[in-house]
Formats: C-alpha cells, structure tokens, sequence
C-alpha cells in the first residue's frame, strides 16, 4: 500500500525522466514503443523536431533539425502518461497524486520492455521533476499574503507591496551527492476564482556518477526523491501544508 | 564554480507550462515545451511537435476533447473527491460516446467544463445532477427535486446562466439569469426552498 504524508498533495505533475547518451536505434525505438503500447490503452504517434533561427547580419536563417517519431501513450483517464523518444523516455503522473511507489513501479515496469539483450540503456541524465501549485486565498481587499505559504520570499523594499508578480529560481550543485537541484516560484494563472496561484517547481536530476543497472537506478531515484522531499518541506509553510488534508 | 549558474535544460514537463510571464509565443497546438532557463545571448531553441497533419477523425475529435478536459481536471483534482471526479469522467465518457454522437454536434468545450468544476470545489453546487450538452459544447446541469428543475448552463470565463421552474397548484413559475459561478448561491438562495443539492 502507497504511504502518502499528505491526503492531497498539492502536485499538479511528477515526472521521471532518463535521457540516453546516445540515440535508440529505430528498429529497435519501435520494437520498445509496440511492447510499451501493450501496457497502456491510449497510444499517440507524432513527431518532434528542434527549430534554431539565426540571425545574422540582418539575415534570419531557420534551421530545421531531422523530424524525429515520439511514442506517447497513456490510460483512460489521462493521468498515467509515458513519452518516449529515440532520445529520451519520461513517465508522468497528473493528480490526485497516487504515491511515489505507484509512479516508480510503472517505471520499471515499462523499463522491462526493453529488450534485455541491450542491456541497460546507458542514460546521460536522469530528472525527477515535481511541480506543485499553493492556492492562496485573496483577502477582503484582493491580496494574497502568498509570503504565508511558501517559506523561501525575496525581501522587497517596500515601493513593491503589494505587488502583481514574481519568479524566482536557485540553482544548486550539491557538494556532498551526485546531484543538482532547480527550484522555481512564481505567481502563475490560477485554476480556482479567488486564489493566486503559486508554483513551486522542484526539478532534482542526476548528471554524474549515473547507474549502470536497475539496482543502481532505483537508489539513484530514492536518493532524488529524498533530496526532492527535504526542498519542498523547507519551501513550504505549515499554514500550507493545512491545505493538503 | 560559484556565481556561475546552469543554465541546462531541465526535466521535462507533462503539459502545458503556466509560467508567469505568460504562455510561448506560437499556437497551443504545435508548442508543447520550452524552456526558458537559458542564458542571454544563447541561441534560442523552441522545440515544436506536430501530431499528424490530417483531418481528425469524429472518434479521435471526441477523445481529444475529453481528453482536454481529464487533464485540465487533474490539475485540480485535490480538491475533488475521488468519487466526484470517477462520476464526473464517467459521465463525460457518456455525452462523448462514439455510438451515439450525432456529426455536427460539439464535444465539450473546456472552459465551459472548467466553469462546472470550479463551480463544484466553489461548493455552490454539488449532488449528481444529470449532464448533458448545447449544440456549442457548453456543459448543462440538471437537477429536478419534487416538480421542481433547476438547469445551468456552465459558460466560459467561469459564467453559469440558470433556469428555474416549479409548478405550483397547477401553475408553473419560472426564474433565469446569468451570473458568476462564485454568485450562484447568493443568486440561487432565495429559490432554494428544498435542497437542490444533496441526492440526483
């Protein structure tokens, strides 16, 4: 049974990305997209391409890079997803959020689609990616004391209180395990009438000392959702986390 | 090295970003990620997807919409029980189903659907009303207690538009208007002689 500290997190996506260092070869790509699409009933097949524009001297130049074929498939309810590319393959999961468990199970559910004469796919990055929405109430005269909820504010001068919007973002390499962290905030279009809608987006990825087999990968994700689970207690404020019953 | 940030691109998203400033430049349809945590003076990238230029199919139109609106649900799904939200997806399964859609009609429109949900968290309405939908999309609600119906029109940009009608000794009354979703209980109160709410 998932063990959630909170009834209803306020998690609007989780993600769990692997990135390969190198391109799947196609044959192989479709082989892993068709033994994927036995798992979910939706399947979508579109395509994706990298578009640069240069300028240069005056001159606009846009470069189209060589269309690549994106599998995603998902479950009835659209909350269960995974997108898989010749260059990555990411599993998300929309609210209400089932649990870490059920999220990382699926992924090594899938990971055994892959042909197990590959091996482990070698991977050049692994992200797990939280985004969370705080929903402040407006008070009588309209504003948001926003500031009572997320625990991490940038200290204003007082010429900008009250004031229509901010984002912030911290980018941290830790010195004591293979990891990286970007947390962002800021006031985002809100979902509920008479809320300011706050995100708080903890996104903790791996770059270094990357596993090379399933055992090294599930303690690489523990040790990221650790470190995922301690930023968004320290960012949040208890009168936030009243809102998560 | 300290001062020097990272700019790399970040794990990816499911969905649509609502960043701050706005959403990318360029239609919904074709941007479906971008990341904005590049430096100055970086080259720009924006990644665009194309899902099959061609004509939708009416099944593929109606699972898109539905679709659309199970996700934008998600997005508010703690505040909905789950036995609100199986009902309610269950019931937008039915107004879509393939066998009995009639070509010209319009699935959901989600704004409209998003009026009904919030409506529901707002708590200025609940039960299990029956649902169905106008030629335009627009989700309608019925509720009918002891001779008496109430149905809403749940419009975009969080608008309901309400018709009220009892019969009494034989006669029948009727009240309508349009108000904000967060006015209908104001609205609604001086109608409320039994429950509307509570039961189908």
């Amino acid at each position: 049974m998932t063990e959630q500290k909170y009834p209803a997190p306020p998690i609007i996506d989780s993600v769990i990305e692997l990135r390969f260092q190198s391109p799947m070869p196609p044959h192989e790509f479709e082989r892993v997209a068709k033994k994927l699409a036995s798992e979910y009933p939706h399947h979508e097949i579109g395509e994706e391409a990298e578009v640069e524009v240069r300028v240069t001297s005056g001159e606009i130049t846009p470069i189209l890079s060589t269309p690549r074929r994106v599998h995603t498939l998902s479950t009835d309810d659209q909350t269960n997803r995974v997108r898989f590319d010749p260059h990555k393959i990411f599993w998300s999961c929309l609210p209400p959020y089932e649990g870490w468990e059920r999220l990382e199970g699926r992924l090594f559910r899938d990971l055994a689609c892959f042909p197990k004469r590959l091996g482990f796919p070698a991977i050049s990055r692994i992200g797990v990616r939280f985004r969370n929405r705080l929903d402040v109430p407006l008070n009588e005269t309209g504003v948001a004391s926003y500031e009572d909820y997320i625990a991490v504010n940038i200290e204003l001068p007082e010429i900008f209180d009250p004031h229509d919007g901010y984002v912030w973002k911290v980018v941290k390499n830790f010195r004591d395990r293979p990891l990286s962290a970007t947390v962002s905030s800021g006031v985002i279009a809100p979902e509920i009438p008479k809320t300011v809608a706050i995100l708080l987006d903890i996104d903790v990825y791996m770059q270094k000392e990357l596993p090379s087999s399933l055992e090294e990968l599930k303690g690489a994700l523990a040790m990221m959702r650790d470190l995922k689970n301690e930023i968004f207690e320290i960012c949040v404020t208890d009168k936030a986390r009243e809102g998560f019953t | 090295m300290k001062g020097q940030l990272d700019f790399s691109s970040q794990t990816a998203v499911e969905g649509i970003a609502n960043l701050p400033w706005g959403s990318a430049s360029g239609s919904e349809a074709v941007v479906k990620s971008f990341d904005f945590g590049l430096a100055p003076r970086e080259r720009t990238q924006v990644v665009f997807q194309r899902v099959a230029e061609r004509t939708e199919s009416i099944a593929e139109r109606l699972f898109d919409a539905t679709a659309g609106a199970k996700i934008w649900a998600s997005s508010v799904a703690m505040k909905l029980d789950r036995g609100t939200r199986d009902r309610l997806f269950r019931q937008l399964d039915n107004l879509h189903s393939l066998d009995e859609w009639f070509d010209g009609d319009a699935p959901v429109a989600l704004d409209s659907f998003k009026s009904f949900v919030r409506a529901i968290i707002l708590r200025v309405i609940g039960g299990k009303p029956g649902l169905s939908l106008t030629p335009d999309g627009n989700l309608i609600a019925l509720w009918s207690v002891e001779g008496a119906k109430l149905v809403i029109e749940f419009q975009p940009s969080n608008l309901a538009r309400y018709l009220w009608s009892q019969t009494v000794d034989g006669e029948l009354e009727r009240a309508a208007g349009t108000t904000k979703i967060d006015r209908l209980s104001t609205v609604l109160a001086p109608l409320q002689e039994k429950s509307w709410f509570i039961g189908s």
